[in-house]
């Protein structure tokens, strides 16, 4: 087994290298000039200023050099300055991801809880009331827009009942007093997290939900249920015990998946409720040019959908011995 | 049948959240898209009158310092160091924490702040300031000459990355200091402890305000610099330390940014809000944030929904403002049919900015026909009645054009010498004043003069790309295109120089339209060293009035600002360009 992560770490190399060069280029490709960006458009700094900074942020070697010299340095563990706050990348970054994962989190714990009795119930009474209401439930989940889920969340609710805020993280005066104790301070949070986690536990609940509901129906179907049956055990120790075992293989792989948008920001969310996450730092730093933040930013998120995916490859021999590498 | 009551039941449960999402307001996006900051630094004002060191005579009444104020701001990134940040949110908080030497009050007069008394040397080249010999930063060191000293040495720095060099660089060494070649730098020298003396290469009246950089202490940013690195100075960013009437006690960055009023600063009776919190708001959600008290201002608002509900709101303020800058259109004038004159005028005349106005901003915006902010001191009603104007009016356009040998040819579009009238229009996606726009310039110039009209829709930062940034490659790629000025100095020469100076056409500069009049170039540059404004006035006058005839470039509109903010915000005073940290000095919390 570590053999076998050891190998598979080492081919994340080659991969992560091909990914950033790709990301490296295309943000090359993106209009605008990042100088001109920085310094604020119709700045009065003179060309051959602009040409001094220019050449200090190193943006007239080649592509190939910079790209090179862009290595070296995240080799060193420098991900460059970020333009837009003025600080190490490394730190923006850190400073923000915490508060997306906050989120992501519950989210992925509710959406976990419901979906899978859920899907379960669904599995097994198929086409029956209960099933039929959460498929047309989870399709209009998965349709709807989460900006639009949020905006009617926020006017439906935050608008009416005054303890849920309309955005942010936490009531700021009460950050900046200081709040009287542990307890108020999660209370604050948790009402700030009441509708985004609900929008994404909406979103990801739909997903989640399907999949295990059909992977539960795939298992129910197997020769090796029949047999259970018909040994004469009872109908929840069969599903429970022998199908859902079974089932919840390829909702690992999902779940593998899921890792990166633990860490991941919801640019939409977090903009339409103000949440100081990733997606709104990668977001401005699109807005801003600002390159060394969105090269790190893409390329971290690379890094998680990558190392999730080795996640879920590993996980699945824990839940099936079958799929054991050597 | 249970089936089908399952699916009515859900589609009913779709078709409310639908309803609900129409019945919320649309947002009308402000033209922050086509925005361009001109002069943002404000490094062309000026003012010839000595003011006086007098610390503004407060009311007999003494007020009391106290309250606090919430302000709801759309970004906030944190780049609080006065020689880098970009973002005017993060100006806020650089103006309420740092000093300059003086400032200007609501109606443009210097007012002295860190300096007591200033004078200008006969020949207008040296300029110097006799600093408080009273005055701190807010950690208790004293706020002397030689700061104001580093601070412009740090302008001046070789590996100075930031936008304000060009605050320095009309003074006295400064080519020599940049390139590295001297450590020596007249051009701003440390009489004695408290003298600061600045000496201009040439005597521009435009030279005063750059004098007034915001002080940065030595002690504190200087600490890790040698002439050539400036690093160490570019890493303090989010803990701001000045002299300024705030200090900053506790920053989250895209939350919010605390300010607490600094103890130490010179003026006691000025700054009376003792806390000031600056809270990030989302457009589609700030005015609940108001209505509902979670902020109390929220300043530069344009939606004409957000207008009237703060008019109806009963604890809400409204100061109401022209904004100082435009929308405006920029025509080629080196390539192209929009090269003559005659055509530019035509396109000018067909060109509804009224109806536009009406429609788009609902009455809450104005036109104007000279290229000058209305806070300028330039700009007189007497004057803005007397130039030339061009209302809509059709005939006259076609007049104009077949007059100028552009008459409808076989193609059905206006030619001249076999070749037809073809504009290429670059205009933005999504964008609500270029959706208002575009047809009305369908209708006018394409139907109703028979112009050739070649619309292409390009992404914001291509547009800059093309007109700005690499415009040198670019110049036969567009005939017209919109974007939208903010103009933050009272000095009309900025404005007028950066844009229709013929030393400033090309890439990376902002002549966009590429018009060039030498005779105009040297009007501007005899401007700018007449160091008596009201001599200044009627030469700027004459500068706009040429632009104008020649439809150098079209104004299209001028809103209207308003700033809302809680009753319990009094004596607050504000216009486009005094702005709402501007207004502090004066405004105070009555609870």
């Amino acid at each position: 087994m570590l053999t076998f992560i050891g190998k598979r770490l080492l081919q994340l190399i080659p991969t992560m290298l091909v990914i950033s060069l790709l990301i490296f280029i295309v943000l090359d490709f993106m209009p605008g000039d990042p100088v001109q960006a920085y310094l604020g458009v119709g700045s009065e700094v003179s060309p051959a200023r602009q040409e001094q900074i220019r050449e200090q942020l190193g943006l007239n070697d080649p592509l190939p050099i910079q790209y090179i010299n862009w290595l070296g340095r995240v080799a060193t563990g420098d991900l460059g300055r970020s333009n837009t706050y003025n600080a190490e990348v490394s730190d923006v970054i850190f400073g923000f991801i915490w508060n997306s994962f906050l989120l992501n989190i519950f989210a992925l714990i509710f959406a976990l809880l419901i979906a899978i009795p859920v899907g379960i119930k669904s599995a097994v009474k198929k086409y029956g009331l209960f099933d039929n209401f959460f498929t047309v439930f989870s399709l209009t989940g998965v349709s709807m827009p989460t900006f639009f889920f949020a905006l009617i969340l926020i006017f439906v609710f935050a608008r009416n009942i005054d303890w849920i805020p309309l955005n942010g993280m936490r009531t700021s005066i009460m950050a900046v007093r200081g709040y009287d104790s542990l307890w108020a301070n999660i209370v604050d949070v948790g009402r700030h997290m009441l509708l985004p986690v609900t929008v994404l536990t909406m979103t990801s609940l739909a997903t989640l939900t399907r999949y295990t509901r059909n992977s539960v129906i795939e298992v129910i179907n197997q020769d090796y249920i029949r047999t259970a049956r018909s040994k004469g055990l009872k109908e929840k120790v069969v599903i429970y015990k022998h199908a859902f075992r079974n089932a919840l293989l390829p909702l690992i792989t999902i779940l593998g998946m899921w890792i990166p948008a633990l860490f991941g920001g919801a640019i939409l969310l977090e903009t339409v409720f103000l949440w100081p996450g990733i997606g709104r730092v990668l977001l401005s730093g699109i807005t801003g040019q600002d390159l060394s933040l969105v090269m790190a930013t893409l390329v971290f998120y690379a890094l998680l959908r990558v190392l999730g995916n080795l996640l879920a490859d590993i996980s699945y021999g824990f839940a099936d011995p079958r799929v054991r590498v050597k | 049948m249970k089936k089908k009551l399952i699916l009515l039941l859900a589609l009913l449960m779709v078709m409310s959240l639908f309803l609900a999402a129409c019945g919320t307001d649309d947002e009308p996006a402000d033209d922050d898209n086509g925005e361009a900051v001109e002069g943002e630094n404000g490094d062309d004002e000026g003012d010839d009158e000595a003011a006086e060191g007098d610390d503004e005579e407060g009311d007999d009444q003494q007020h009391e310092i106290g309250g606090l104020l919430t302000i709801g701001v759309t970004e906030i990134s944190g780049n609080f160091n006065p020689a880098y940040y970009s973002s005017s949110y993060d100006g806020y908080v650089v103006d309420l924490t740092f000093q300059t030497l003086m400032n200007r009050d609501i109606d443009g007069e210097w007012v002295m702040e860190a300096a007591d008394d200033w004078e200008v040397s006969e020949d207008g080249t040296q300029i110097t300031f006799f600093m408080n010999e009273d005055n701190y930063f807010s950690d208790g060191e004293q706020v002397t000459a030689h700061d104001v000293v580093w601070s412009y040495k740090l302008l001046s720095d070789p590996s100075y990355t930031g936008r304000y060099g060009s605050i320095a660089d009309g003074l006295e060494g400064y080519a020599e200091y940049a390139d590295g070649e001297t450590e020596d730098f007249p051009g701003v020298v440390a009489e004695d402890d408290f003298t600061v003396v600045f000496t201009f290469r040439e005597p521009l009246r435009t030279n005063i305000v750059n004098t007034t950089f915001h002080i940065m202490p030595e002690h504190y940013y200087g600490e890790n610099m040698t002439h050539g690195d400036t690093e160490g100075v570019t890493e303090l960013s989010s803990e701001p330390i000045g002299s300024g009437p705030y200090t900053l006690v506790d920053f989250a960055p895209e939350e919010y940014v605390y300010l607490e009023r600094n103890e130490n600063y010179l003026f006691e009776d000025q700054f009376l809000v003792e806390e000031i919190l600056i809270q990030a708001t989302e457009m589609t959600t700030e005015m609940d944030d108001l209505l509902t008290g979670t902020v109390d201002l929220l300043a530069g608002q344009i939606n004409p929904d957000n207008i009237r509900d703060a008019e109806a709101a009963d604890n809400i303020q409204l100061n109401e403002y022209p904004r100082s800058g435009y929308g405006y259109v920029k025509t080629n004038n080196e390539f192209g049919p929009t090269t003559e004159k005659e055509v530019r005028q035509a396109l000018y005349y067909s060109f509804n900015l009224e109806e536009f106005v009406d429609e788009y901003f609902e009455g809450y915006a104005s036109t104007q026909y000279h290229p000058y902010s209305q806070e300028s001191w330039a700009v007189t009603d007497e004057w803005v009645d007397s130039i030339a104007s061009y209302d809509f009016d059709m005939d006259r356009a076609a007049e104009i054009l077949d007059e100028a040998g552009w008459e409808v040819g076989d193609s059905g579009y206006r030619e001249k010498d076999g070749e037809v009238m073809t504009l290429y229009i670059l205009t933005m996606p999504d964008h609500d004043i270029l959706e208002t726009l575009v047809p009305m310039w369908e209708r006018d110039w394409g139907n109703g003069l028979n112009i050739d009209l070649n619309i292409a829709q390009q992404e914001f930062n291509s547009i800059l790309d093309t007109v700005i940034y690499d415009s040198d490659a670019n110049v036969e790629e567009w005939s017209m295109f919109f974007l939208a000025t903010t103009i933050t100095s009272y000095d009309p020469h900025g404005t007028v120089e950066a844009s229709f100076h013929s030393r400033n056409i090309g890439s990376g500069q902002n002549n966009t339209s590429r018009y060039s009049n030498p005779e105009l170039d040297e009007m501007m540059d005899d401007a700018e060293r007449i160091m008596d404004q009201d001599e200044a006035i009627p030469v700027y006058q004459e500068i706009g009035e040429i632009l104008t005839e020649d439809a150098a470039f079209m104004p299209v509109y001028a809103n209207t600002y308003f700033d809302f903010y809680d009753e319990k915000l009094v004596d607050f005073e504000t216009h486009g360009i005094y702005n709402w940290v501007a207004a502090m000095r004066q405004a105070r919390i009555e609870e």
